[in-house]
């Protein structure tokens, strides 16, 4: 096992990594931007380390300073998390040939689905079967709109290296397909440095089903079932669970074998995630593969009861998988809702500012991978993914319970969350249906907005307000015994902030 | 204490009266209650109306009182004598963090039904659409395309319909 890993990332992946390497009795350090000297991650890891300036170029982009302070440290590997430099092909060369152990799969893999177009050959030539689309390079508008019409309205664009949502348009009609293109192409770019689009057809009313694998350097290679991550908004994820109401032990076999063929194609290794969606005749087809650990792993670590990130660094390590795939049975049911700084009753805006106001849920069943804490200060320099809210039940219906109730016991003020929305997803009659498609919140929350506030709401500001005032009246009411004073009692007069 | 807070919409005068047994008075608008249990304990407040207990989690500042039950969350301005008449609703045109205005979408003097998309901000390297918050008609845009702006700034000059 490793010696010293270094974790190139941040935010609640970071801090969820950096536990799985302590657990194993790897030391962990940490890198950090300059607006993250305060971070979670930084004061977990056993030493961390300043990359630069917020701007990810400058810092969790930085690759030449990473790799340096890697060196410097003494690190043997190195763990990128999700997002960033995990999917550079071109790193992972580099961490290997600055002779460090690069957690996460071969780089020919790594490129070989980086671009979603070859990625869609790998998968026609591991017999799955690939969503009716067009791919061409460097196809004309004429080219483009004749193509959309064969395949038929409405269609996708997205960005061949795409991947979050970013580059990705839905055209309902021939007269908006090109200002599409060219949206999807100017983010692309942007974002990752590469304009080519290509179309896909859009399925009606889908579920996007995927597959968690794992495979070893010595050939073996299991599939840990789905996950059902249908509840999106604006194509990103919201609420993700296991096992989806739409898969049969019958469906996950199938995908699950054409998910493992997909991996063995592109001689993976590690952790890896394979998209497909399902549409309403049962159909599945091959979407894309995620070449690193998911935001939404851990339903997967709770109904199968195993430690991804442990299966990393041990297949990394060289050891082989001990897991069977005739021993891998689902237990139970496990949901994630995404935690994110943004406000619902105004389009979901992302939002900044300090958590003054923290409580964090607690009970069987519930687990919270978060970088939050009362003071830290969110700002706009990175997604507003605060961290992510699981739990476990018995049965889907349990697990529903378990999570409003999470939900309900998470408090956070300072920075708007969408917490209120989530509660309003999770709790409502189609979702416990399990009638979860990618147009289920479109549908049923074509906007949102608080509901009035209540007689105890109201009351609760009133009181609110009065017992910020530190007068002698106050000085008889209950109060927790020997508590530090609160924002409310060091608090004077409307003039103080 | 008496306060003037925006709830649902309205501007009402909000008192509470704590008293060391842990029972207050406390009045909204016309509306009074009698509290008991109060309880506080570090950002939350426990009491107990009609029989039910609740528990919240609330922070004051100078200018809004904040409370949440986790499942909701509810955020009231404070009114200040003179500014009642501001417009509600009016704080979501306002950015709520740095960004860049990528795409004005109306003419100055378009119609637009609520829910009707005015503008695209991007912001954390998302493209966001800033809609309308009620019927109205947009007055102008105070900053052009390509413009950077800061929180606090106004992204849309809306007038709301009668």
């Amino acid at each position: 096992m490793f010696h010293r890993i270094l974790i190139a990332n941040r935010g609640e992946i970071a801090c969820r990594v950096i536990r799985g390497c302590r657990e194993l009795g790897c030391e962990t350090v940490a890198v950090y931007s300059e607006p993250d000297e305060q971070a979670l991650h930084v004061r977990l890891a056993d030493r961390a380390r300043l990359l630069g300036a917020a701007a990810p170029a400058e810092s969790y982009l930085s690759q030449e300073r990473i790799l340096s302070v890697a060196r410097e440290e003494g690190c043997d590997a190195l763990h990128p998390g999700y997002g960033f430099l995990a999917e550079n092909a071109g790193f992972a060369e580099a961490v290997a040939d600055a002779g460090l152990t690069w957690i996460g799969p071969p780089p020919a893999a790594i490129r070989g689905m980086g671009l979603k177009i070859e990625a869609r050959e790998t998968a026609r030539a591991a017999g799955a079967p690939v969503v009716p689309g067009f791919e061409a390079a460097d196809a004309s508008d004429e080219e483009f709109l004749k193509a959309a019409e064969q395949i038929g309205y409405p269609v996708m664009v997205k960005a061949s290296a795409g991947g979050g949502g970013k580059g990705m348009r839905t055209v309902e009609e021939p007269s908006k397909l090109i200002s599409a293109i060219e949206a999807a192409r100017r983010e692309s770019a942007g974002a990752f440095g590469d304009a080519t689009v290509y179309l896909e057809k859009l399925l009606i009313r889908p579920r996007h089903i995927e597959i968690q694998i794992l495979a070893d350097s010595h050939g073996g290679c299991v599939h840990l079932g789905e996950r059902e991550c249908s509840i999106q908004r604006r194509h990103q994820k919201v609420v993700e669970e296991t096992p989806s109401t739409a898969v049969s032990a019958k469906l996950r076999k199938a995908m699950g074998a054409d998910a493992v063929a997909i991996a063995k194609q592109v001689g993976y290794v590690g952790a890896g995630t394979v998209e497909f969606m399902l549409d309403e005749a049962g159909e599945y087809y091959f979407l894309e593969m995620n070449t690193r650990l998911q935001v939404e792993h851990p339903v997967t670590e709770f109904v199968y009861g195993v430690d991804l990130v442990h299966w990393q660094l041990k297949v990394a390590a060289g050891e082989k998988l001990t897991l069977k795939q005739s021993q891998l049975t689902p237990r139970g049911h496990s949901i994630e809702c995404r935690v994110c700084a943004e406000d619902p009753a105004a389009g979901f805006l992302p939002q900044v500012g300090t958590v003054e106001v923290y409580s964090e849920p607690v009970g069987p069943g519930v687990r919270l991978d978060t970088m939050l804490y009362e003071g830290w200060q969110v700002g706009a320099d990175y997604d507003p993914l605060l961290g992510k809210l699981i739990v476990w039940g018995a049965d889907r219906k349990a697990a529903i319970g378990r999570m409003a109730q999470a939900i309900s016991d998470y408090r956070v003020l300072g920075v708007t969350t969408n917490l209120p929305f989530l509660y309003d997803v999770v709790t409502h009659k189609a979702f416990a249906k399990g009638d979860t498609t990618t147009a289920f919140i479109g549908e049923r929350f074509p906007t949102w907005e608080q509901p009035p506030a209540d007689a105890a709401v109201q009351v609760a500001a009133a009181l609110g307000l009065a017992l910020r005032q530190p007068v002698a009246a106050m000085a008889g009411v209950a109060t927790g015994s020997g508590e530090l004073p609160t924002p409310w009692q060091t608090l004077g007069g409307w003039s103080n902030v | 204490m008496r306060d003037k807070l925006r709830i649902n919409g309205e501007a009402v005068d909000v008192t509470a009266s704590v008293a060391a047994d842990g029972t207050a008075q406390v009045k909204v608008g016309a509306e009074e209650y009698a509290v008991s249990g109060v309880r506080r304990e570090g950002g939350s407040v426990s009491f107990s109306l009609d029989g039910a207990s609740y528990r919240f989690h609330l922070r004051a500042t100078a200018d809004m009182v904040e409370v949440t039950d986790g499942r909701g969350y509810h955020r009231f301005a404070r009114v200040i004598e003179g500014t009642e008449d501001e417009e509600a609703g009016a704080d979501q045109l306002t950015s709520q963090m740095p960004g860049t205005i990528l795409k004005l979408l109306l003419e100055p003097g378009a119609e637009v039904a609520k829910g009707e998309p005015l503008l695209i901000l991007e912001a954390m390297k998302m493209e966001h659409e800033v809609c309308a918050p009620s019927d109205g008609t947009v007055s102008g845009y105070p900053h052009a395309e390509g413009e950077r702006v800061m929180p606090g700034d106004l992204l849309v000059e809306f007038e709301a319909a009668e």
